[in-house]
């Protein structure tokens, strides 16, 4: 066994096991089938004749199958055997595994094949957290099946096991007996089903059938479709288009079909810890794939909108108005040892909730869903101005009412020492952080922007414009650190700066909030050496107290931030700048296959000249995959304006010709074309594997490209 | 028959309109279980108007549960989903006439809020 684990998925439901197909977990060790965030399987091992398998290769044919090439026997530097075992896997409401042996010798052989099964039930936050259970297993053998249970009171959790073949069941498994002729095949498949009793969820038949190939009889389809129903981007680059293809793929395996959304899916936050709910990563996301999939935000909006805060409840930090942060399903939420049904404890959805529902609108032109949405929509905007100013002093803030289970930091940047005073301390709560701000200002603009436009009450509209108008003079005055010249991270529970450098300056630019006088100190910054690695922009400065390069918000480049730096200096006209950014990060995008990871590195390009990828549990992350596409719109200089799409172009010249074709929106399809003529020298694409020292940009101009109406 | 969950629908068809329901459309019945005997609550909702009957007539939404369970719910000492997930209420139909009916039901009586700094000290 190789270490590698082998995953795959459909929505909430995935498998992790070694590289054989074996699953042999421990409570900590992060194997087993997991649904609604709850361990179904622990343990799924296949032997021969007592003896475990040795993997030859294994496959990843898609992201909800794989297949395990094995012969029997361990440990051995050759395997000269005379059966070949294949194991082919797809996740459905559990999974359905084929088993095919061959046996390659002269003679006959009998074979006593058995899969070992057993099932700790444990919640995904146990197996973070190393807890024990509380309640009791039990396990019937049945006729022809196997059933596995645990139960705590009234809850109840069922994984059931039944083969197509004969095979004599027990209460830790399953045998067959098997006899092979010379060169005959033997086949069986087995199907594991799971089950949230008393939840009503009660299903016994998997959705598909015995002997079947497919986990869903439509799931290939429904990739195939995916992809084909998207833009298609043609490059000169070509590591460009194997980025966004790798992106649509992922995008598509993070799809989560909530329950409530007729089969439509949202965006999940990360694959597979994080297959579940997040208001901030599924707004996010779905953000950056408008162009692209808009379908996701619709489902983003009607779902959060559907679990939108209404009470005051402060174990889940919820209030009226609130959007959620994260759901889950499993055992501690449901005994409320967790507060997550749904937990509301974040600072930037509810604001963020509105900005998406405005850009959505103005790709799509969906009417209908904008006005069926009018009330959460002021719900969450009345949220801002009679919940969230906890300081009193019109800026929103954050502080925890749940100490035990809640969050301490409800921003993007959670961890516990992601927003520090330039000497490295750590301010108090509440904090109010500064892009929360600027998430405030634009949801008020463009929430404005929807009240004269389709809810038709322009007194609402005016009275947003005033407030935000007022906020942005306020802000600009009381975050401005005027001997750096640049926003201050945060203010604190005294509200005095928090004045370090950040990548947060990157957001405010992205809403708007920045007053244009003010802008070009900011994109300095951003693209100064203290900021920017050559990569991308770092979460923190060099020269900060707690920098560090490999801390994960004090100093490391996320994609996904970039991605919307990137958004933010188009916005306010830095063509080149954003060119830059995108071509450090696509580069680096080539080093991880076209799979970009959640964080790197903060080491200047020079320095390491590949990006150093930071270790983390959760790859594909969501909105690391959107990343290329917002990318490719602020490249193209993509824009919704009344029912065009403006076609701007500002890319780095070493991606040649680049176009986007079929863009979907209000104007039925477009295409958009675009050719690099932005200078990057020796820091853009194609000079990826060489040193890249980021350097001062020469722009010479960018051709204008076109948007041509289609169909 | 609980009292308590009683006043709760009565309350509730005296509102005749609830603004948090004004998207729903549709049928919710609640199945109460107390020994051997069953109470049905139907609540039908037209664009947030309400109507009440204590009928087991057709629904798009079934929940079935038991008169403590309800009786935590309406007065907001239970939270839905999390009985939900326990297993304590089963569903029959449409999921998301319950997720959009707990808008209704009452928040937790003890929760103290965002607190609050005003010009004038500490509101709660």
């Amino acid at each position: 066994m190789s270490g590698e684990l082998v995953k795959i998925l459909d929505g909430n439901t995935f498998v992790v096991s070694d590289d054989t197909g074996d699953i042999e977990a421990s409570l900590t060790d992060p194997t087993g089938l997991f649904s609604a965030d709850t361990r179904f399987l622990s343990r799924w091992l296949l032997t021969v004749n007592g003896d475990r398998l040795t993997a030859l290769s294994t496959d990843d044919l898609q992201y909800f199958k794989a297949r395990f090439f094995l012969v029997p026997g361990t440990g051995t530097v050759y395997v000269d055997s005379k059966l070949t075992v294949i194991r082919t896997r797809s996740v459905g409401d559990g999974f359905h595994e084929e088993l095919e042996l061959f046996n390659h010798d002269e003679s006959p052989v009998d074979l006593t094949v058995r899969i070992d099964v057993g099932a700790d039930f444990a919640d995904l936050f146990e197996v973070k957290d190393a807890l024990q259970k509380k309640g009791t297993y039990s396990t019937e053998v049945q006729d022809g099946r196997l059933l596995l249970v645990y139960e705590r009171e009234t809850y109840r959790r069922e994984t059931l096991i039944s083969a197509s073949s004969p095979a004599a069941y027990d209460e830790h498994g399953l045998t067959f007996e098997v006899h092979l002729d010379p060169k005959e095949r033997w086949s069986t498949t087995v199907d594991v089903v799971t089950a949230l009793l008393g939840a009503g969820v009660r299903k016994w038949h998997a959705k598909y059938a015995h002997g079947a190939k497919r986990a869903r009889p439509n799931m290939e389809k429904d990739l195939e479709t995916w992809v084909e129903e998207a833009p298609r981007v043609e490059s000169d680059w070509e590591p460009l288009k194997a980025t966004y293809r790798r992106s649509l793929v992922d995008l598509a395996a993070l799809r989560f079909r909530p329950a409530i959304a007729a089969g439509g899916s949202l965006p999940a936050a990360g694959l597979p810890w994080f297959m579940a709910m997040f208001g901030r990563d599924s707004i996010f996301t779905s953000l950056q794939s408008l162009p692209f999939t808009p379908e996701l935000a619709e489902v983003t909006l009607r779902t959060l909108a559907a679990f939108q805060g209404t009470h005051v409840d402060d174990f889940r930090d919820e209030d009226p108005g609130r959007i959620l942060h994260e759901m889950r399903y499993g055992e501690m939420a449901a005994f409320e040892e967790r507060p997550h049904t749904p937990y509301y404890g974040n600072a930037d959805a509810t604001a963020l909730f509105v900005v998406l529902m405005d850009e959505y609108h103005r790709w799509t032109g969906d009417t209908k869903l904008v006005r069926e949405l009018e009330q959460e929509a002021r719900a969450a905007l009345r949220w801002i101005d009679e919940y969230a100013d906890l300081q009193g002093n019109g800026y929103i803030s954050y502080k925890r009412r749940n100490e035990e289970t809640g969050l301490e930091n409800q921003c993007w940047k959670d961890s516990w020492d992601s927003i520090s005073y330039h000497d490295g301390r750590l301010p108090g709560f509440p904090r109010a952080t500064c892009e929360l701000q600027g998430y405030a200002y634009d949801a008020k603009m463009r929430a404005a922007r929807l009240a004269r436009l389709v809810w038709k009450d322009v007194p609402f509209a005016e009275r947003l414009e005033k407030e935000a108008a007022d906020l942005k003079r306020r802000f600009n005055r009381d975050f401005w650190v005027d001997d750096g010249e640049f926003f201050a991270v945060a203010l604190d529970a005294d509200g005095v700066q928090v004045d370090s450098l950040t990548s947060n300056n990157g957001h405010l630019l992205w809403s708007g909030i920045v007053e244009k006088s003010k802008a070009k100190r900011v994109v300095e910054h951003l693209m100064g050496p203290r900021l920017f690695s050559g990569w991308g922009v770092r979460t923190l400065a060099e020269e900060e107290g707690r920098y560090n390069p490999i801390g994960y918000h004090v100093g490391t480049v996320w994609p996904f931030d970039n991605s919307f730096i990137a958004w933010g200096l188009r916005r306010y006209g830095f063509k080149q700048e954003a060119a830059q950014i995108a071509a450090g990060i696509l580069d680096a995008a080539e080093f991880f296959d076209g799979r970009l990871p959640e964080a790197f590195g903060g080491y200047p390009r020079s320095l390491t000249r590949y990006p150093v990828q930071y270790p983390t549990a959760c790859s594909p992350q969501a909105w690391s995959t959107g990343t290329p596409m917002l990318l490719l719109r602020t490249m193209l200089g993509l824009e919704p304006i009344d029912d065009h799409l403006i076609v701007d172009p500002g890319l780095p010249e070493g991606i040649g010709a680049l176009a986007v074709l079929d863009i979907p929106g209000r104007w039925g399809h477009v295409d958009a074309f675009g050719r690099g003529l932005i200078d990057m020298e020796r820091s853009g694409p194609r000079m990826g594997r060489q040193l890249g020292q980021p350097r001062v940009l020469s722009a010479k101009g960018s051709r204008s490209g076109k948007g041509g109406r289609r169909k | 028959m609980s009292d308590v969950i009683s006043s709760f629908f009565k309350g509730l068809e005296d509102s005749g309109h609830q603004s948090l329901l004004e998207r729903q459309r549709g049928k919710i019945r609640f199945d109460v279980l107390g020994g051997r005997r069953v109470d049905h609550w139907l609540v039908a909702v037209d664009r947030g108007d309400i109507a009440v009957s204590h009928g087991n007539g057709d629904a798009d939404c079934v929940v079935r549960t038991d008169g403590p369970t309800l009786e935590g719910i309406v007065t907001g000492h239970v939270n839905t989903m999390a009985a939900f997930l326990r297993g304590q209420m089963t569903l029959e139909g449409d999921l998301e006439m319950l997720v959009f009916f707990r808008r209704i039901f009452p928040g937790p009586p003890d929760a103290r809020g965002p607190a609050r700094r005003t010009v004038e000290g500490v509101m709660s």
